[in-house]
């Protein structure tokens, strides 16, 4: 697949290793050679040198027979531009990062669409989408439901308080649980288990399993739900913003930040917060504006190490449910082993945005989360793939993927070895990086 | 996670596997020739000599490396290895080959220079050699020309990731790479296609003139990877008529321009070679030194017929210039000042990113202007400068690694001659041979004609070395020679 990504930046360049450790023709334009240089001398891709918003760098970037254009630079004007631009040298679908919410309503859609903008991505709603599902379900790592929700694949840190810690999976089978264990990540590692793999202490478990089974599920992992009220934030972001916004008054929000004009613009966009203009880091502040009382912690400050440390001194307080903003992905294991309840990523969040792009060239039917070095995918099975020829045991699938689930005729269902997949099913497909081309041709 | 600073050998060894194992392919064709030409001992000399690369590759690739990673030491050692190893496996053919029987340094010396493209030979006289022995230097010619290793990532999809890539950047010629597809088996792909579209497009062309079928398949290969073997020990003096030179010229030229250049201009893109400031001045060089040979040949009274100041200057001054190293008889009539003219066109060499030899003109290019800017600083000591090349501003860091390379380039010259003196090598002939050789030329004119004979078997190793650093532009082999590539 051909893919044009306008603008190096962090998702810029984050996509454009990732894309083409997946194999596909890659094409990065910049105008900055500085950001391009490191990355055309180590990665298999193209670079091109010049303003995206330029008809010139787009058609020298070969924008035209790109299947998919992806313009990601920091302006959202510049952004629509240069999707504009390259559909209409004939570019097969774009996508343009936004950041304004109202792009996103789908009464503007055909507007875009008559203007050549295909979908629209937005990590920072994204973000704060992810931040509000982790407020309600405080015990999990991870949610990801399938498109009805008949199927929920959540990921939980276990403790050794879970009476499934030292387990190997084959035993489940026998215990009758209703779930199926998709992958684990232990320490820096995801590892797609496999029936004599044993469940460690402090792995964070990836479990399939129907809406219904959700809290044997978390008796069995030990865990329990407290729900939130009272949630403090520190950093006056965007996505602090967007998060206050959906969030309504359903939790009470207490918003810090150091810088008095982004206060200011806080406290006018979201009426109902406690707006608090000091120093996150400042643990009499903290203490001040009672953190004691908090059910939730939010860090999205804009340095990744302050939130890590931030949401450390949370818990210290007492503060049962943590949750970091952590921009830098090497960081993101380490968060994960200090305790921190659930950690954010926008790279991430905008990469799994546009694999479901990438899956899903003709319909609007994929859907896809992006972990560090994982994918997890929700797929329609088209007549005639490769997948449906034989049950799941038979297909000699490669190590590094395994098949969680499906829905047929809109009930869920686990796979097991002897399940035959059938064209019309939705299957949910866990993978690791650089095996998403694998999937692909799985199914079409 | 894997300790980067550790180099991955039983990687780098399962890929010279696999890299032998098309060396072998290569060596059937002249065990084929040999069927047909009914050369015996040619024929059981490629048998042994490709029975013997073809197990060593097999014992190679059985290696399993625990992981398959390859960074950037990796790609460097193998680059620079790879073409010591396939010298030391086509020179088999050489030592054993009844017509030859060259031994041990000869024959690695003559796949050396087969490889790297320089085109110096100790056989004296190649029309005594058998028809086999002739494909086989101009094949290994035309495998080096366009690049061991650019052929293996258009082949071997194993390498298709960022390892790949270093070692692309490590073989392909000039001061960046050139890419011109995202994924870097196609941009190898597309090369070797117009590389090999050209070269059977000259094959046609020369078959239709005077040369017959082998003798015309020998030369397009030599010629298009600006080698410069021939089939006969005249050279190209063989075929006097014109049309052999006018097409041999042409087909030099192109050897001598960015392939990157010739696939956008064959993808419609005219003007990307109107706009390059290197083709502008690849041609202004061969326009000027025409001219002033022309002036030198009409000086010295070598002006019989129009052909002496038409196509014979024109011919000598591409020869030059891609470092091919075909001469004509006549240039030795044609007066001193044109070997020396010469000697400087060798040292210029093509584009980047050709088959040629030589510093490249880009580098040549960069570094004027930057003289130019620094001269201009004497003057307006605040003025603001920058190196324009191509409509591009080069980086200063760019541009401190071509002036460091020119100044090693001139080292190695000197370094090597010396070398050569002290094995009692006659001072102008060392010189001459070490300079010759760094350039991948392989000028054979009036001071060394047959000299390279004179040299002592040591000399032979040295001047090989010399080979290898210029066809893989120093940088790659010189960081092998530094402490903190081995040392962790």
């Amino acid at each position: 697949m051909k893919i044009v990504i306008a603008g190096a930046g962090e998702v810029g360049s984050h996509l454009a290793k990732l894309l083409s450790h997946e194999g596909q023709d890659i094409v990065l334009a910049d105008a900055d050679a500085a950001k391009l240089d490191p990355l055309d001398a180590n990665y298999n891709l193209l670079t091109v040198c010049g303003n995206p918003t330029s008809f010139a760098t787009l058609r020298e970037a070969h924008a035209g027979d790109c299947d998919l254009f992806v313009a990601v630079t920091p302006y959202e004007t510049n952004n629509l531009t240069a999707c504009s631009i390259a559909k209409s040298f004939g570019a097969r679908r774009t996508v343009a990062r936004i950041d304004n919410y109202e792009y996103m309503t789908p009464e503007v859609q055909p507007f875009f669409v008559s203007h050549g903008i295909d979908r629209v991505i937005y990590p920072e709603y994204l973000a704060a989408a992810e931040i509000a599902t982790a407020l309600k379900r405080t015990w999990v790592r991870h949610w990801f439901e399938m498109w009805d929700g008949q199927l929920i694949l959540v990921g939980v840190k276990l403790r050794d308080n879970a009476s499934i810690v030292g387990m190997q999976l084959k035993d489940f089978g026998r215990l009758g649980h209703n779930f199926h264990v998709s992958a684990i990540r232990r320490r820096h590692d995801t590892i797609i288990p496999r029936g004599d793999d044993r469940i460690l202490d402090g792995d964070i478990v990836y479990f399939m399993t129907p809406p219904d089974h959700l809290d044997a599920l978390r008796t069995l992992c030990g865990k329990s739900q407290h729900s939130v009220r009272n949630v403090m934030i520190t950093g006056a972001s965007r996505i602090a913003i967007r998060l206050a916004a959906m969030l309504g008054d359903r939790y009470k929000l207490t918003v810090i930040d150091a810088d008095r004009s982004r206060c200011e613009h806080m406290a006018e966009r979201c009426p109902g917060v406690n707006v608090v203009c000091g120093d996150g880091r400042d643990n009499d502040l903290l203490a001040d504006e009672g953190i004691s009382g908090m059910d939730a912690f939010v860090a999205l400050s804009d340095s990744s190490e302050t939130n890590i440390l931030t949401c450390l001194t949370a818990k210290e307080f007492g503060v049962a449910k943590t949750i970091a903003e952590v921009e830098n992905i090497q960081y993101i294991g380490e968060a994960e082993t200090l305790n921190i309840g659930t950690v954010v990523n926008k790279k991430l969040l905008a990469a799994g945005a546009i694999f479901q792009q990438m899956l899903d060239s003709d319909s609007s039917n994929a859907k896809c989360m992006a972990l560090p070095d994982a994918e997890v995918a929700e797929l329609e099975v088209r007549p005639g793939s490769k997948i449906t020829r034989a049950a799941v045991k038979d297909l000699k699938l490669s190590h590094d993927m395994t098949i969680a689930g499906l829905t047929r005729d809109g009930r869920g269902q686990l796979v097991g070895g002897d399940t035959v997949i059938r064209p019309g099913d939705r299957v949910m497909v866990f993978c690791l990086n650089g095996a998403i081309h694998k999937v692909e041709r799985l199914f079409y | 996670m894997r300790d980067s600073r550790k180099i991955n050998y039983p990687m780098v060894v399962r890929v010279t596997g696999f890299l032998l194992l098309i060396e072998a392919a290569f060596m059937l064709t002249p065990a084929v020739t040999a069927m047909i030409c009914g050369e015996n001992g040619a024929m059981r000399a490629f048998g042994i000599s490709t029975a013997i690369t073809a197990a060593a590759g097999a014992v190679f690739c059985r290696i399993r490396p625990a992981h398959t990673d390859m960074g950037r030491r990796e790609g460097f050692l193998l680059t620079a290895s790879i073409w010591v190893v396939f010298s030391l496996f086509g020179m088999i053919p050489y030592m054993l080959a009844p017509t030859t029987r060259l031994d041990l340094s000869a024959a690695f010396f003559e796949a050396m220079s087969g490889f790297t493209t320089t085109g110096v030979s100790l056989v004296e006289h190649t029309d005594q050699l058998s028809r086999t022995i002739n494909v086989w230097r101009c094949m290994s010619q035309w495998l080096g020309g366009m690049g061991i290793i650019i052929f293996t990532l258009a082949v071997i999809p194993m390498l298709n990731h960022s390892g790949g890539m270093q070692m692309f950047n490590a073989e392909a010629t000039g001061i960046t790479h050139d890419k011109i597809r995202p994924r870097i088996s196609s941009t190898a792909k597309q090369m070797w296609g117009i590389y090999t579209c050209l070269t059977v497009l000259l094959f046609l062309l020369l078959w239709a003139g005077p040369m017959d079928a082998f003798d015309a398949a020998c030369h397009a290969m030599a010629t298009m990877s600006t080698g410069g073997f021939s089939t006969s020990s005249s050279g190209i003096n063989a075929w006097p008529g014109t049309y052999v030179k006018v097409i041999l010229t042409v087909f030099m030229f192109l050897g001598g321009v960015n392939f990157a250049l010739i696939y956008k201009a064959m993808h419609g893109q005219m003007h990307a070679l109107r706009d390059n400031d290197t083709f502008r001045t690849y041609l202004r060089v061969i326009a000027l030194s025409t001219a002033v040979f022309i002036v030198c040949i009409v000086v010295n009274g070598a002006f019989i017929e129009w052909s002496n100041v038409t196509i014979d200057p024109l011919f000598q001054v591409v020869s030059s210039i891609t470092s091919t190293g075909y001469s004509l008889s006549a240039f030795n009539y044609w007066g001193v000042a044109v070997v020396a003219l010469s000697f400087i066109l060798m040292f210029s060499g093509g584009c980047a990113g050709s088959t040629s030899g030589g510093v490249k003109v880009d580098r040549l290019v960069c570094l004027m202007k930057f003289l130019h800017n620094e001269v201009k600083r004497l003057l307006r000591p605040n003025s603001v400068t920058a190196v324009r090349v191509n409509s591009r501003t080069v980086p200063a860091h760019a541009v401190n690694k071509v002036v460091a390379f020119v100044c090693i380039y001139t080292l190695v010259i000197v370094l090597g001659g010396l070398l050569l003196t002290v094995l009692n090598v006659p001072m102008h002939t060392a010189f001459y041979s070490v300079f010759s050789c760094v350039s991948n030329a392989g000028f054979e004119v009036e001071v060394t004609e047959g000299t390279f004979n004179l040299i002592p078997p040591a000399g032979r190793w040295i001047l090989a070395a010399a080979m290898l650093i210029g066809r893989l532009e120093i940088f790659t082999v010189l960081v092998l020679c530094t402490r903190s590539f081995w040392r962790r």
